[in-house]
């Protein structure tokens, strides 16, 4: 019984249809707490990210701690537990592509959005974050952009990706 | 494979016989070379995470390359070959540290853990001195973990024991891992009080100073100043071993000594914490008569303690010394074994089921294969023995690793096949604390019908069992009796906490149907019940109903702290000519005369746990003010009086009397021959701590039957006799690993020998109750306030939750009723919190009250909501008390920590 979290945070915080998917993705598993990722993942995809309201609610619908599911959730850097902005960059910052000189990316990267790594740009439109190694060391160096795995990059390539999601911005 | 089986194997190209079974890095410390280590410990095995207790491995004796290997990790076998102090893996673990230590903050000047600090000592052990590392550092948020631990986490080196503790070993949720690479982080979701009743143990887990004590960081002392002896925790029946420490004559804190058949490495944080009593605000230091300071010699004393009619009152807190010579001064006929009637036919049923039968240990519990528990609230009489239990449900994972290759010490292995591989415990009673909601079985129920079901199952059992006519036997009681068949090492845990003899004997036939294999605990009420219950056995003992009834008598007083017993002793002290309490703690009301005792710690003493186990504990200061051990008074008496008691001059004498009783005692305090010294070799200011009385340096207290100096004098404790865990380059508790092997005769000797004769328990008509109420209020206690003395303990105290009463949820949606609201029991004034479970039986209510908080009634017709007035008067009252605890307890802290300070300074002129 943990007292410190209200029993309606369950039934106000989630939407039916999230809780359904909820369910849904723990009659896969043994256990419930085993449908955590999936859980955590559901909420994101709604929300944009996870905020403590919702994980609090997740915790007690899968029958785990607040604690335990936070773990879960600051493991894995695809699930925010903060606000992002509309759109999130993750640049690779392993062996490879530091080889391959993703230092002077980021550089730019930092400057044309005047933010540092981990910061969202002023109007909300996009998230910086790093990334272990994306599984792409042969066409190094590589970043991930909404989930879309983009490899080979260099500056002119940065720019025009930038470019398009700025305008999208401002249009 | 059983562990007495040797192999050989080869380290340096020495050859070396150890146990089979075990892993490479205890058999290098339990032949006490030296192998740095981080996140293996003895009882949760291993995980390989720290990378720390690298070793080479050669494959014979022509290789001579070999290969790193993680010595923890590597099962010992016949003619492995080890490399330890070679080149490659030094420089391995000079590294491994080196990197640790780019996250380490290195701010061991201020840091509580120095000087007892594993990382410090395996640093230094590597041989890493040097820093080179020029990077930044990442730097973290600490969390209010409660007033038990504070929480540091920059020193952290991410060795997972916290967690594998807290959360794997003692089933606590509320603490994990977070995040990952250079930022986990090992806390709570949010800031708040950690949930688990065993967190203190993160203070010995972690090898850094990430966890540490919170209440000792208060009035703190270094390790090496500490001076330190080994005591039993005196909270329940366990009698978990421990060290207690002191400086400046006050004592500082309790930590774990490792008793491998009983708390091994771990304490509860009743135990850990509960000795601040000692130090609390009530404290009596001198002798009060009519609530004034008063003079032993002074007439008016004297006159109140003239020889006459006296009955003693025994106490199940005080020691076996001090009830033993309260007997002898009043004589058996006039001795009463404690202020609780209810307990008296308890400690009967106890005693004569331990002359039959023995009482499992903590470590044969953790072997147990199948587990009833039957109606006892072990999570809060007797929480070691339930995070015992907690153990014994991996067993069947660990055999599972076992028939696939896997050793048992595999930690991450055996977890993973826990849930796949389950022990079953089943439980009959109520509540709903961490073990109820493991049960496989549960059945709800009160005790009197748990008791019945008892003996129903032992029926089932075997036939012969007796059998109450009349019972319907239950589902549950099916099932536990196919459970219990089938095990191999089943194990039956009772105990006094729900106030019914009836489940004892239930819990004998069961152990009796079962046959030798079964193992049986019985859990007693306090930490000497066993040993009072053992002096009121004998045969010229009268009833003590009988004895209190006798007209005019003077009450000579043990005290006993719970508030039952207070109720009770205010009812028989109104016909009392004199009542006088030997306590150590101020006796509000009723008590004409009071004479100020030593508390733990204080003094030498004995007390007997659940099996009948006498252990002795060693002082560690000497007794403030006035305050003498209650024997020392009783003799004193016994001199006024002329009495043979007055002609024991000291400890040994007394001693000498209590052998000529029990003859085993003698083994329990059996003499160390060359005297032991409490404070440690390099303990600061040992002439000047009292150059404030004077400028000789007095001589050290000694205690006549004690092998233990209050001073630097004497030998280093080894093994058993050590007064404070060390080994020459092990400064933390680490180096109790040092002693793994030299454990096995702790000095405590067994007061009762089970006669090994079957025997059947029958029904009686006593254990019923009548009860005509509409709701049956059955009492529950929680871990914090469940207990009187630690209730004294202001960290303790902090802790203790308001009265609750425990409801259905469907029950309380009939009366119209939420839960959080504030509710009383027909006209009584205590006013609880409303709190849902299902672990209520139908038609009752458990109530869960501070001990030192009195409550009577067996049951009630209404539940009724406080109105307005009431809920604002006890808030009011809350906070009040709130405030008053913290304030007395910040003003007694000044006290002790300006005590410290005028110590060396006053002396000089015109500071202090
Ligand atoms: S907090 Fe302590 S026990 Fe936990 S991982 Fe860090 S160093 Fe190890
Ligand atoms: S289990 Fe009992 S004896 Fe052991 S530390 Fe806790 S209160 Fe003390
Ligand atoms: S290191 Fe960047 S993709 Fe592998
Ligand atoms: S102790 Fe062996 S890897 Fe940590």
């Amino acid at each position: 019984m943990n007292q410190s979290i209200p029993i309606r945070t369950l039934h106000e915080s989630l939407t039916e249809a999230e809780r359904e998917a909820v369910e849904a993705a723990c009659s896969h598993y043994e256990q419930r707490p085993a449908a955590a990722i999936d859980a955590l993942m559901i909420v994101q995809q709604q929300r944009g990210w996870v905020d403590d309201e919702r994980l609090y609610a997740l915790a007690e619908l899968l029958g785990m701690s607040a604690t335990e599911l936070e773990g879960v959730a600051t493991f894995y850097n695809h699930i925010y537990r903060q606000p992002v902005g509309r759109h999130v960059i993750h640049l690779c910052n392993s062996i490879s592509c530091w080889l391959q000189d993703v230092g002077a990316l980021e550089q730019h990267l930092c400057e044309r959005l005047s933010i540092r790594m981990g910061q969202t740009s002023q109007t909300g439109q996009i998230t910086l974050l790093p990334n272990v190694c994306l599984g792409c060391c042969d066409k190094a160096p590589a970043m991930m952009l909404d989930g879309e795995l983009i490899m080979d990059l260099d500056k002119d390539k940065l720019d025009s990706i930038l470019d398009k999601l700025q305008g999208e911005g401002n249009g | 494979m059983p562990m007495s089986e040797k192999v050989q194997i080869h380290i340096d190209d020495k050859s070396y016989q150890v146990e089979a079974g075990q892993n490479l890095l205890q058999a290098c410390l339990s032949l006490k070379l030296d192998l740095p280590y981080f996140c293996w410990h003895p009882a949760m095995g291993s995980v390989g995470a720290c990378r720390q207790c690298a070793v080479t491995l050669y494959k014979d004796k022509d290789d001579d390359r070999g290969k790193l290997a993680m010595a923890c990790m590597t099962p010992v076998s016949d003619g492995l070959r080890v490399g330890l102090g070679g080149k490659q893996e030094q420089g391995f673990r000079e590294q491994n540290i080196a990197a640790l230590m780019t996250r380490h903050p290195h701010d061991c000047p201020v840091c509580s853990e120095g000087g007892e600090c594993h990382l410090q000592d395996m640093t230094v052990m590597t041989g890493h001195h040097a820093r080179h590392y020029q990077g930044q550092k990442v730097t973290f948020n600490n969390q209010y973990l409660g007033p038990l631990i504070k929480h540091e986490m920059n020193r952290c080196i991410t060795c997972y024991r916290c967690v594998r503790f807290y959360h794997d070993y003692a089933g606590g949720s509320d603490l994990c891992a977070q995040a990952s690479k250079n930022h986990v982080y090992f806390g709570r979701q949010q800031d708040g009080v950690l949930e688990s009743p065993f967190a203190g143990n993160l203070v010995e887990v972690c090898p850094t100073g990430v966890f540490t004590d919170k209440p000792f960081n208060a009035h703190f002392s270094r390790k090496w100043d500490l001076q330190s002896a080994p005591s039993v925790c005196g909270h329940c029946a366990v009698g978990c071993n421990t060290f207690i420490s002191s400086r400046y004559n006050s004592l500082r804190r309790v930590n774990n000594r490792l008793n491998p058949q009983l708390n091994g490495h771990f304490l509860c944080d009743i135990g850990r914490y509960g000795f601040a009593y000692a130090n609390s605000p009530k404290r009596l230091n001198e002798i009060k008569l009519n609530g004034k300071p008063a003079d032993w010699s002074s007439k008016a004393v004297q006159e109140a303690l003239a020889e006459g009619n006296w009955i003693g009152i025994g106490s199940a807190q005080a020691s076996l010394e001090d009830n033993f010579a309260l007997q002898q001064l009043v004589g058996e006929e006039n001795f009463v074994p404690g202020p609780e009637p209810a307990m008296w036919p308890l400690m009967a049923m106890h005693l004569a089921i331990a002359g039959q039968k023995p009482m499992a240990s903590l470590a044969q519990i953790e072997e147990a294969d199948a587990v009833l528990i039957l109606c006892e609230n072990l999570n809060q009489s007797a929480p070691r023995i339930a995070l015992s239990v907690r153990q014994a449900l991996t067993n069947k994972a660990k055999d599972k690793a076992e028939e696939l290759q896997v050793p048992r010490w595999q930690d991450a292995a055996v977890r993973q096949l826990q849930s796949d591989n389950p022990v079953p415990l089943i439980y009959f009673g109520y509540g709903e604390q961490a073990l109820q909601r493991q049960a496989c079985v549960f059945c709800v129920c009160d005790d009197e019908e748990a008791a019945r079901q008892g003996f129903a199952l032992a029926n089932l059992l075997h036939n012969r069992a007796p059998q109450k006519a009349g019972t319907k036997v239950s589902a549950q009681t099916h099932q536990a009796a196919d459970i219990l068949r089938q095990a191999k090492k089943p194990l039956i845990v009772s105990g006094w906490s729900a106030g019914n003899p009836g489940l004892l004997a239930a819990a004998a036939n069961i152990a009796e149907a079962l046959g030798d294999k079964a193992m049986l605990c019985l859990v007693a009420d306090k930490a000497n019940s066993v040993g009072l219950g053992l002096l009121a056995q004998k045969d010229q003992c009268g009833n003590p109903e009988e004895c209190l009834a006798s007209a005019n008598a003077g009450l000579l007083v043990l005290a006993d702290h719970s508030a039952k017993s207070r109720r009770w002793m205010s009812k028989i002290t109104e016909q009392a000519r004199q009542v006088v309490h030997l306590s150590a703690l101020q006796q509000e009301g009723n008590s004409s005369l009071q004479l100020p005792i030593a508390a733990e710690g204080e003094c030498s003493a004995t007390r007997v746990n659940y099996q009948g186990y006498a252990q002795p504990l060693w002082p560690a200061v000497t007794p403030p003010g006035q305050s003498l051990p209650a024997w020392q008074w009783l003799v004193n008496l016994a001199k006024t009086w002329g009495h043979t008691l007055g002609q024991v001059e000291d400890l040994r004498q007394l001693r000498a009397r209590m052998i000529s009783v029990f003859p085993a005692l003698q083994a329990c305090w059996a003499d160390i021959d060359d005297p032991i010294a409490l404070q440690t070799p390099r303990v600061s200011g040992r002439t000047a701590m009292l150059a404030n009385q004077s400028v000789h340096e007095p001589k050290p207290p000694i205690e006549t039957e004690a092998p233990y100096r209050q001073s630097m004098e004497g030998q280093v404790g080894k093994g058993n006799s050590q007064a404070y865990s060390w080994w020459p380059g092990w400064n933390s508790n680490q180096s109790q690993h040092k002693f793994s092997q030299e454990r096995g005769d702790l000095s405590a000797a067994l007061l009762i020998t089970p006669s090994g004769q079957g025997f059947w328990w029958k029904w009686q008509s006593a254990w019923q109750k009548i009860n005509g109420y509409h709701w049956h209020l059955l009492p529950y206690k929680g871990v914090f306030g469940g207990e009187s003395l630690s209730l004294e303990a202001a960290p303790i105290a902090e802790l203790c939750p308001a009265p609750g009463l425990f409801i259905r949820a469907d029950d309380a949606a009939l009366l119209g009723l939420s839960e959080g609201d504030l509710v009383c029991c027909d006209e009584d004034s205590t006013l609880f919190e409303l709190r849902f479970t299902d672990g209520v039986p139908p038609h009752s209510l458990l109530y869960q009250i501070p001990a030192n908080h009195g409550f009577s009634l067996r049951g009630c017709e209404l539940v009724v909501l406080a109105d307005e007035a009431q809920r604002h008067a006890y808030q009011l009252a809350r906070d009040t008390q709130r405030a008053g605890q913290a304030k007395d307890q910040q003003a007694k802290l000044r006290q002790l920590l300006d005590q410290d300070r005028l110590i060396p300074v006053r002396f000089i002129e015109g500071m202090g």
